[in-house]
């Protein structure tokens, strides 16, 4: 270990010393009434100086600790979107938990730790490096979805995901301890050295091949896609709201960021193989990811399920494994991230003014035009951009995913995609009807604080104006997507 | 010697773990599994893993088999129930049993499987003079000082995870009294 390491590790470095910073704080200033409120700063300002660190300290095509880990554009990409996201999400979380007076220093603590497993995750180039992260992250998570302690659905939620979690991820070591076994190494590039060997001379290859799966299948479970998908609508319909909204963007995103990278570097000869498993998951997650959600009454759910089908057309990108697929699929999950972060600050801002509830029921968000048309019309431009209505950013993540697909000739794949998306503007559709044209069934209380109407601005611009910044945007896209170094 | 050293421990080993699951009371199964970990530990002595058999002795010995003994003591579990229920399993238990037998038999009889060989020269395992707490000591605190690290910082979060969720403010719930200690 060098000073050079430490340098290059700098943004974990402050996100971990935050992290144990904000736990200390919290025991020593316990009688604060205004402790929380602090800690969401000091939690603020480690994010913030975590962020510059690793533009501006990060040295870029760099390797540290023996090869552990690799930090390159590709990764600073992802790292960066993962930052952003983690700051939205703080904030609404801050609002969200004081309102249930549950808000305890552990909540930043968690959230910062899992930032670090996810960083860890984008940047690994080894299997070990790999394993730690995304565990480390994992961990966080379980006890984060069960983070209302005492609402029984919460718990409910925390012990489901936690039993697929701890399965996923048994899997997942297991597949990757038959790849060491028949490698003999753990670094990604030395591993497909060894593959490539192994394929030239013919032996191995189903005990690889099975291998892979595995690991395939351990990755599948942490992104929720179809047949992997089954914890995924009572985990975030059970989590706090807040945390929901962590779950459907930024670990998808740390995990989406690693699969690319893994199947592009060390399984990059397996191409036929991976081909046809991401083909058929993308396909079935598409289709029930969309029919599903269709019938569904509690917003979280129907997310869950959209987040399913988004996942199934984020892996059509990763499939086709040209150089455009991996642009597309950087360029659709910022703008999903985006979207969603958005929706769920909508979400967050509304309650019942009879019992102070958090709203979840579509039904109960009828009349919310009369109440606030700024919020309604939020809502509907964010969910005709998922839904991928032409001028908004959700139609060209779409758009460029397709293309992607089309250039690689995968016609059927293609039409499944859009007829698919069609299906899934219908639900999209329906809750904008019920916000726009039902009849009030209840009386909402809208809370809406100076920063989540800040936030929610921003998601707007950003949804209606990336047209105009489209082509800088893919600009740098284009000069990230390089895996390959 | 060694070698009758061996089969004295193996024989020890075999028979204590039959006792595990043949014993009538669940605590002595407990005691019979801490002696077959310890005989094991001195199995792993014999064959110069003297890392593996510490981590044995303190991890197995000193962490789990304490826990089983304090759950089996707190659960006051029937134990004649138990033994009904055992023959109802016995079946399903031994055809698990013999499928596992003949997979292990399979394995080692077809055992073409092109396992890569470690290099023995990298380690240097086989001149004495390291011994392998020294080795791994020397990997894990320099090329893999990170996955260390990590591995700790995964701990502390499970750690900080288990008391949030279970320290709840209720009525019944006995605290102590940091003050009231000292002063005692």
């Amino acid at each position: 270990m060098l000073l050079s390491d430490i340098k290059l590790f700098s943004p974990e470095i402050i996100l971990i010393l935050g992290a144990i910073f904000i736990l200390l704080y919290g025991i020593f200033f316990k009688k604060d009434k205004n402790s929380n409120k602090k800690i969401l700063y000091i939690s603020l300002i480690s994010l913030i100086a975590s962020f510059y660190c690793s533009i501006y300290v990060v040295d870029i095509e760099t390797n540290s600790f023996n090869n552990l880990l690799n930090n390159n554009l590709y990764t600073l990409f992802f790292k960066i979107l993962v930052f952003f996201g983690t700051i939205v999400i703080i904030y609404i979380s801050y609002d969200y938990l004081k309102d249930l007076s549950i808000i305890t220093p552990e909540f930043f603590f968690l959230i910062l730790l899992s930032l670090v497993g996810i960083l860890v995750l984008i940047s690994s180039r080894n299997i070990i490096s790999m394993y730690l992260g995304l565990e480390l992250q994992s961990v966080c998570l379980y006890i984060l979805a069960s983070y209302r302690k005492y609402d029984i659905k919460s718990s409910e939620a925390g012990v489901k995901y936690f039993i697929i979690g701890a399965l996923s991820s048994g899997i997942l070591l297991y597949g990757l301890s038959i790849i060491y076994a028949f490698t003999n190494s753990t670094d990604f590039y030395e591993i497909s050295k060894s593959i490539n060997l192994s394929l030239q001379s013919n032996e191995n290859f189903l005990i690889i091949n099975i291998g892979f799966i595995l690991i395939l299948c351990g990755l599948f479970f942490k992104i929720a896609v179809v047949p992997f998908h089954m914890w995924a609508p009572d985990v975030y319909e059970g989590s706090p709201t807040s945390i929901t909204a962590f779950f459907t963007t930024i670990p998808k995103i740390g995990v989406i960021a690693f699969l690319m990278k893994f199947l592009n570097t060390t399984f990059e000869s397996y191409s036929d193989a991976w081909f046809q498993i991401l083909y058929l998951v993308s396909v079935i997650s598409m289709i029930l990811g969309s029919i599903a959600a269709v019938n569904q009454s509690n917003i979280k759910r129907l997310l869950a399920y959209s987040s399913i089908s988004h996942m199934g057309f984020i892996l059509i990108g990763i499939l086709t494994a040209n150089h455009i697929g991996i642009k597309s699929v950087q360029l659709y999950i910022s703008i999903y991230m985006v979207n969603v972060l958005g929706i769920f600050t909508c979400i967050l801002c509304l309650k019942n003014k009879i019992n102070g509830y958090y709203l979840e029921d579509i039904k109960n968000f009828s009349g919310l035009l009369k109440k606030n048309p700024f919020l309604s019309f939020s809502f509907a431009i964010l969910l005709f951009s998922l839904a991928g209505i032409p001028p908004l950013s959700g139609f060209f993540g779409k758009l460029y995913i397709l293309i992607s697909a089309i250039e690689s000739k995968l016609y059927v794949l293609s039409v499944i995609a859009v007829l698919t998306s069609i299906i899934s503007a219908f639900y999209y559709l329906r809750i904008i009807k019920v916000i726009f044209f039902d009849e009030p069934i209840n009386d909402i209380y809208i809370n809406i604080t100076a920063i989540s109407r800040l936030i929610i601005f921003i998601t707007l611009i950003i949804s209606i104006f990336l047209i105009i910044f489209l082509s800088d945007f893919l600009e740098i896209i284009n000069t990230t997507a390089l895996i390959n170094n | 010697m060694t070698i009758f050293l061996f089969f004295i421990i193996s024989i020890i080993i075999i028979t204590s773990s039959l006792l595990v699951i043949l014993s009538k009371n669940p605590i002595h199964s407990v005691l019979f599994l801490i002696l077959v970990f310890f005989n094991t530990s001195i199995l792993f002595l014999f064959s110069n893993a003297e890392f593996l058999a510490m981590i044995l002795l303190i991890v197995y010995i000193g962490a789990v088999a304490v826990l089983f003994l304090f759950v089996v003591m707190m659960l006051d579990i029937n134990i004649t129930k138990l033994r009904q229920t055992f023959l109802n399993y016995l079946p399903t238990g031994l055809f698990i049993g013999f499928i596992i037998l003949i997979e292990l038999i399979y394995v080692v009889s077809q055992s073409n499987l092109n396992f890569v060989k470690t290099n023995s020269s990298d380690i240097n395992i086989s001149n004495q003079i390291l011994e392998n707490t020294k080795i791994i000591g020397n990997i894990l605190y320099t090329d893999y000082f990170l996955l260390f690290q990590l591995s700790g910082i995964i701990l502390l979060v499970a750690m900080i995870g288990a008391i949030y969720l279970t320290l709840r403010k209720s009525k019944g719930t006995k605290k102590q009294n940091i003050y009231k200690q000292i002063l005692k």
